[in-house]
């Protein structure tokens, strides 16, 4: 508090009302006076001031805070008391009317008087006596009761189930099973997200009326699981909750080159079937877990890419605030993400309405702040942090091999440094006082410059716009005064000003001599003597404005004493100058044989000292400290033997969070990643709010199948294959849709099957597998071309940004570049990457449909597939019946054959070509609604 | 674009009105409206002021002592140190060397205009001649002292979140006047510092994100909505294809019911009507010589902007809610200030004054909010030779129009012109007032996501009601 004290007294100092001392003598006395100093004093600005925000009268408590009775300040707000009588450079009221910056500035209009600011200082030291009595509901600081909070349902233990129950014993399925046309499509979107060929259609046709519905999905499923589409698919699922980009968005948009290992990480998890447990584990702490080979290293430093791929304020100045906001986007990634918690709500004040006190934030934000994921700087400016990258090392031999070329490229650095300060020593050995252009004084524009072979120090300056003045000065402080040979440094050469005016002060006055300089100097063809003048201890040489339009080159002066002449030696580099441009060319040979060892955003644990429990931040104030908190996790999610997660002092705890969160027995983690599941496959969770399932989320529909599937998905190692298994095998799932709604408590508790979206991604990848034109090649990079700004500042771009809709591979492998996700996938609600999103929005809106009707995307599926349909010269009739095969997935109604061909026709009638013709139709059917639903 | 128009105005549109007005979609339309009304209804507790905004941002940071707020005490302390702390994490070099700085004069000549004697400097000779239909605020302050922080402060009323738009929350609590256009249109918007993110609607839901015009490095006569109108061939058969769609979706719905299906129908009627109505606007070739003129069109130097505030008075005239027109990010003059500030100035002072007086001349003027704003002003010590630093301090913005007192000024910076100091306004305070103006209460327009009530203004804000008409 002693700071609080100084910006007191230099506040007061400030202002200069002088007569102000913090004493005790001017208005001590009896109680009887001081009422009367509050009353006239205090009360009136209080009212006048304060109230407002701060009583019971205005309905208002500020920062929680009350001014309108003594027990208000004494009871204080978020930061506490208020008001320490008899302490006023503790009192927070004083230190905020002071506008000390310590607190938030009050009132926040407009600063009080240095007067009566000087009146709460006198009254705070006299006791801060205050009459007042509570008006209103009585003060009491409201505290979370963890205790009443466990009772909610989502902190209760999970229910446990009988051998014969099942999805559809609890949900009690009321339709019959969908066509076989509906099936497919739905199990092939569903599964892979690619609509099935015409072979699979019959082939499934052929099984389903065979034998049975269930045993067709079975057999299929067995082989859409082992396909690597299964991954491209899901893994997207969850890009969307890891609020997946390939650059930073944010302040300044800049690329993340090594993001995609992540995405692929991903799409291999869920094809690999990673038990989810693991998973979570890897993405949360995978630096700090054991491993067997290099490559499960790697794997487990490039899932916690997880950790970093979020928007972050490069920028921010205040690099502590900037640490706490990143923590903060960590944890509340974490906790929607892996527990459906707005973990972020309880950073300024405890958690309004799920039982998070601020404490738990803060006793898990220090696991965070103690993980290490910006690092450095960017672009030479000390404002922009930079990221952490690790190398990811592949085998023992790579890395010895490495290791090897590393020690190689070390020691020529070192001897190429060796030669450099060999150079300079001979350089600057040489007799006399030697004076370089860089502590030279110039004006006007000079350019560096190393073009010329030859010069003093790191560089030599250049002249070459001399239309505005110029000019430079070298001063030089001799040891002795006495006769010294001046000697400039250039290395001559042709196209040169030939009257180069130098200007000469000396003990006697002043001279100037005029050098030509493409002649080359007569020492080491660097050095010109230009003549010998008597100096005292100073000397002063100078170049200024010359008449000519040609380059002028500066560089090194020297004074030599006449004495000293004969002992000058030869200041000859060329053989050392010849050894470094050796090895220069060795180093550029071995950097270029050097393999490229790739990297991985990855984080790491802070080094020790950093580690270590938080304060909580009043407010969330980054400065305005609370107690300190020891790391921790949520006193409400807690269960038998919870305890046992405890973190080491001298780890960040990511590992024992990561645990504490995949626990067998945390209540949250396995429901909701099931809750996620059957959403992807029904179009809504059981708990509507997929990613809250907090007091304010939605409550489950259906309790018992929400607990079934999550004991089973525990009980099954948290295989993700096999909790889709049990869902898309159950009659539940199969059930053909129901057209009309006929009620809600239906719909929510899944007796029915509902039409719903595709996303982006099917329709996107839908519309280039049935027009044969799908890449469906996987990718790395995909942002390679773009540079260290994905997007600069004034909005440049690079033009392969505009071009997406030309790209062919599927949309999981597009790039996500914040503030420019391809418009393919962005009209239709695509997430913003910035947040976590488990439930993607559902809109129906134009941009869409001038979208199908309008891009040259859609033109361009269109033409190819009418290409296709019509190749072989087949029948109008049979083209259009084969264009509904392929993209509705249906034979085509003899009506809708007949209309179809009568517009191919008519468009044929007004000269349209009939690809064209037919390509138009196509696009018809591409924009219809069945084509956007899944049934 | 002949043909589409055609069809969207004539036979075809009348046949589409026609089927969805006996159809499930009228309903589904009240019903969605009905929704929408009671989500915001509880925000109007006032009579609007305002029926529509116009935001003119002004990107990097435009300095207040040399526009609006001048400081004597500069001239007389030119070079000298500032006598006070100043702001914490601004140029390290320059709190290393001089404390927190020396102060630097303003270059131009301020004079007193009007009959409210507003000051204003040279660098703004043609909106001096507004001075009286201004209402200065010159006493905001903000969050931010990077860019990134204070763009996204002033667009979203938070510095690090992503947070919806101050025209995606209009967008949400007034709707569109104009069913066939989108509520917000953001014309060039900033393409760095969040660039999507200060037009878009974060969680609100989508349509109320801006429908942007090219981006602040596009030149404004090439900015238009994506896949607004189909190419050359297609156009020729798009309204056949419309009806065919229309008829193959009608038929999926008649079978099922589906509300969803239906919305389908409707999007690509609003589309047609859209793709009807839009190029239309955006295509200035039917404004008179005089108008152009006006808006500076007919120079080099002012074209471009001139074009941006034009497009922003048609889109108004058509009952688009709340419309951005952004310059490129070219205020931020860390060094070279009076080239800067006097080509930037230069390149928007006669638009936007064009477009005060072609409101009046419109008869708009009276129900048109219009704001002038940026993110943060400039120090009033020197950084570098010549250039200023960020000030999120205290700095000024103005506004105009429809609600609030024309020929005034509201509160005050030091007597540098660093810190605001009298009657200061918070950046969530204007964001308060603008949506007060419109009648929106803005503690009461709100949003629940993950659990939580959202506002524009957070839990912060308040009217400046001494600015009201």
């Amino acid at each position: 508090m002693l700071q609080a004290k100084l910006v007191i007294c230099v506040l007061s100092a400030f202002i200069g009302t002088g007569a102000f001392t913090v004493s005790k003598a001017v208005a001590s006395g009896d109680r009887a006076s001081q009422v009367d100093f509050f009353e006239t004093k205090i009360r009136p600005v209080l009212i006048e001031h304060c109230y407002e925000c701060h009583s019971a009268k205005a309905g208002k408590a500020k920062g929680g805070l009350r001014l309108d009775s003594k027990q208000g300040w004494l009871v204080g707000g978020d930061s506490g008391p208020a008001i320490i009588p008899g302490k006023p450079d503790e009192s927070h009221v004083l230190l905020a009317i002071n506008y000390s910056g310590d607190m938030s500035e009050m009132p926040p209009k407009s600063r009080l008087s240095s007067e009566v600011i000087h009146d709460f200082t006198q009254w705070i030291q006299d006791g801060a006596v205050d009459p007042r009595q509570v008006e209103g509901a009585a003060l009491e600081k409201k505290a979370i009761d963890v205790e009443a909070g466990k009772k909610y349902w989502a902190f209760q233990p999970r229910r446990t189930f009988a051998e014969e129950d099942s999805i559809d014993r609890l949900a009690r399925p009321k339709s019959p099973p969908a066509t076989a046309d509906k099936l497919v499509r739905r199990l092939f979107l569903d599964v892979v997200g690619l609509p099935p060929t015409l072979e699979e259609q019959s082939e499934f046709q052929a099984v389903y009326s065979n034998e049975s519905p269930e045993r067709a999905v079975e057999v299929f499923l067995n082989d859409l699981f082992g396909r690597k589409e299964f991954g491209e698919k899901w893994a997207r699922h969850w890009l969307d909750v890891a609020r997946y980009a390939d650059s930073n968005g944010s302040d300044f948009n800049l690329t993340y080159p090594e993001a995609w290992r992540y995405r692929n990480y991903v799409i291999k998890a869920l094809n690999d079937d990673l038990p989810y447990d693991q998973f979570l584990l890897e993405q949360i702490a995978g630096d700090l877990l054991p491993y067997d080979t290099l490559e499960q290293r790697n794997q487990q430093l490039v899932a916690t890419t997880f950790l970093m791929v979020g928007p972050k304020m490069l920028t921010e100045r205040d690099k502590e605030k900037m640490r706490l906001d990143i923590a903060d986007e960590q944890l509340d990634t974490i906790g929607r993400a892996t527990m459906g918690l707005t973990l972020g709500c309880a950073r300024c004040h405890d958690h309004k309405f799920d039982p998070i006190p601020t404490t738990d934030y803060y006793a898990m934000a220090g696991i965070f702040h103690g993980t290490l994921t910006t690092d450095g700087i960017l672009m030479n400016n000390v404002n922009v942090s930079g990221w952490k990258e690790t190398d990811l090392l592949i085998n023992d031999d790579e890395t010895q091999r490495l290791q090897a070329f590393r020690s190689k490229i070390k020691s020529i650095e070192e001897k190429i440094q060796q030669k450099q300060q060999r150079r300079e020593l001979v350089l600057g050995s040489a007799v006399g006082v030697l004076v370089d252009d860089s502590d030279a004084t110039r004006k006007g524009t000079w350019r560096k410059s190393t073009h010329r072979p030859k010069y003093v120090g790191d560089h030599y300056l250049v002249a070459d716009n001399q239309k505005s003045p110029f000019s430079i000065e070298w001063k030089a402080t001799l040891p002795n005064p006495g006769k010294y040979e001046l000697r400039v440094s250039f290395r001559g050469g042709k196209g040169l000003a030939t009257n180069v005016r130098y200007t000469v002060h000396h003990a006697e006055g002043e001279d100037q001599v005029v050098v030509d300089q493409t002649v080359l100097p007569s020492i080491d063809q660097l050095w010109q003597p230009i003549g010998q003048f008597e100096f005292d201890t100073k000397a002063v040489v100078s170049l200024a404005d010359t008449a000519t339009d040609k380059p002028i080159l500066a560089d090194a002066i020297r004074l030599v004493h006449v004495e000293d002449l004969e002992k000058d030696r030869p200041t000859d580099t060329s053989s050392l100058d010849e050894e470094i441009k050796q090895l220069e060319k060795t180093l550029a040979g071995i950097k270029k044989e050097t393999p490229e060892i790739p990297r991985a955003m990855a984080a790491q644990d802070n080094e020790s000292e950093r580690i270590g429990d938080l304060h909580v931040r009043i407010r969330g104030e980054t400065k305005n400290l609370g107690e300190r908190v020891s790391r921790g996790f949520l006193q409400v999610v807690n269960w038998n033997g919870a305890a046992q997660f405890s973190i080491p002092t001298h780890e960040s705890g990511r590992v024992q969070l990561a645990e504490w969160i995949t626990a067998k027995e945390n209540p949250l983690t396995a429901r909701v990643m099931v809750n996620r599941i059957w959403q992807h496959l029904f179009g809504r969770g059981i708990v509507e709010t997929s990613d809250n399932f907090g007091v304010r989320g939605a409550l489950p529909s259906n309790p018992e199948l929400l607990d079934f599937l999550a004991e089973e998905f525990v009980e099954g190692n948290w295989s993700v294959k096999s909790v889709i298994r049990k869902i898309i095998t159950s009659k539940t799932y199969q059930q053909a849709v129901a057209d009309v709604l006929d009620g809600a408590d239906e719909k929510s508790q899944f007796q029915k099957q509902y039409r719903r979206p595709a996303p982006a991604e099917t329709i996107r990848d839908s519309l280039l597998a049935v027009s044969g034109k799908l890449d469906g090649e996987s990718r790395d990079s995909v942002v390679s071309e773009l540079g260290m700004h994905a997007i600069e500042s004034n909005g440049k771009r690079h033009v392969s940004l505009g071009q997406t809709g030309k790209l062919r591979q599927r949309s999981v492998y597009l790039p996500v570049v914040r503030g420019a996700v391809p418009p393919s996938l962005a009209v239709f609600d695509f997430p913003n990457p910035d947040l976590v999103t488990g439930k993607r929005a559902i809109t129906t809106v134009p941009a869409q449909a001038l979208f199908m009707m309008n891009s040259p995307f859609v033109y361009e599926m269109s033409y190819a597939l009418s290409l296709l349909l019509l190749q072989n010269n087949v029948t109008i009739e049979k083209s259009i019946q084969q264009l509904y095969r392929r993209v509705l997935i249906r034979q085509a109604g003899r009506d809708e054959v007949s209309k179809g061909k009568k517009y191919v026709a008519e468009l044929m009638e007004e000269g349209q070509a009939l690809e064209q013709s037919f390509a138009s139709f196509v696009q018809v059917v591409f924009c219809s609604a069945e084509f956007r639903f899944i049934e | 674009m002949s043909q589409c128009h055609q069809f969207t105005t004539s036979h075809n549109r009348r046949h589409w009105l026609q089927s969805t007005a006996c159809g499930f979609g009228a309903l589904a339309f009240q019903a969605f409206a009905q929704r929408i009304a009671r989500a915001a209804e509880s925000s109007f507790d006032h009579k609007p002021r305002a029926k529509r905004v116009i935001f003119l941002f002004m990107h990097g940071g435009v300095s207040q002592v040399d526009s609006f707020d001048p400081k004597p005490a500069l001239t007389e302390y030119n070079g000298k140190k500032l006598p006070f702390k100043g702001i914490e994490n601004l140029d390290v070099s320059l709190k290393d060397k001089a404390g927190y700085g020396n102060l630097l004069d303003t270059p131009w000549k301020f004079q007193q205009y009007g009959e409210s004697g507003a000051w204003v400097s040279e660098l703004w000779p043609h909106l001096a001649k507004h001075a009286d239909d201004l209402c200065f605020i010159k006493s905001m302050h903000t969050k931010g002292t990077s860019h990134g922080q204070a763009v996204s402060m002033i667009h979203t009323g938070n510095d690090n979140l992503l947070r919806p738009s101050v025209g995606a929350w209009v967008s949400y609590g007034l709707g569109a006047e104009n069913e066939n256009l989108p509520a917000f249109i953001s014309i060039t918007p900033p393409a760095g510092h969040g660039g999507t993110r200060n037009y878009g609607s974060a969680f609100l839901p989508a349509h109320h994100q801006a429908t942007a015009l090219g981006h602040s490095a596009s030149k404004a006569e090439d900015a238009t909505i994506d896949y607004l109108q189909p190419d050359g061939a297609h156009s020729v058969h798009q309204h056949r294809q419309l009806e065919m769609l229309h008829e193959m979706n009608k038929r999926h719905f008649e079978k099922s019911q589906d509300p969803q299906l239906d919305g389908v129908i409707r999007s690509y009627e609003l589309a047609a009507r859209m793709q009807g109505v839009a190029p239309e606007l955006i295509d200035l070739s039917n404004e008179s010589e005089r108008t152009r003129k006006l808006y500076g069109m007919d120079r080099k130097e002012t074209l471009d902007f001139g074009h941006r505030c034009l497009l922003a008075r048609r889109f108004c005239e058509a009952g688009v809610r709340y419309i951005q027109v952004s310059t490129p990010y070219v205020w931020d003059q860390h060094n070279n200030l009076v080239k800067g500030h006097t080509r930037n100035a230069l390149s928007v002072d006669k638009p936007i004054a064009g477009l005060l007086e072609d409101l009046k001349q419109r008869g708009m003027f009276d129900d048109t909010l219009v704001v002038w704003g940026t993110e943060f002003g400039r120090t009033p010590v020197v950084q570098g030779k010549n250039g200023r630093d960020h000030n999120p301090a205290g700095f000024t913005v103005w506004l105009s129009g429809a609600g609030v007192e024309a020929g005034f000024s509201h509160g005050s910076t030091d007597e540098f012109g660093y810190f605001a100091q009298d009657n200061k306004v918070h950046m969530h305070d204007l964001h308060a007032t603008i949506l007060h103006i419109l009648g929106i209460n803005h503690e009461k327009l709100t949003y629940r996501y993950a659990g939580r009530d959202f506002r524009l203004t957070d839990v912060y804000g308040e009217v400046v009601s001494d600015i009201l008409a």
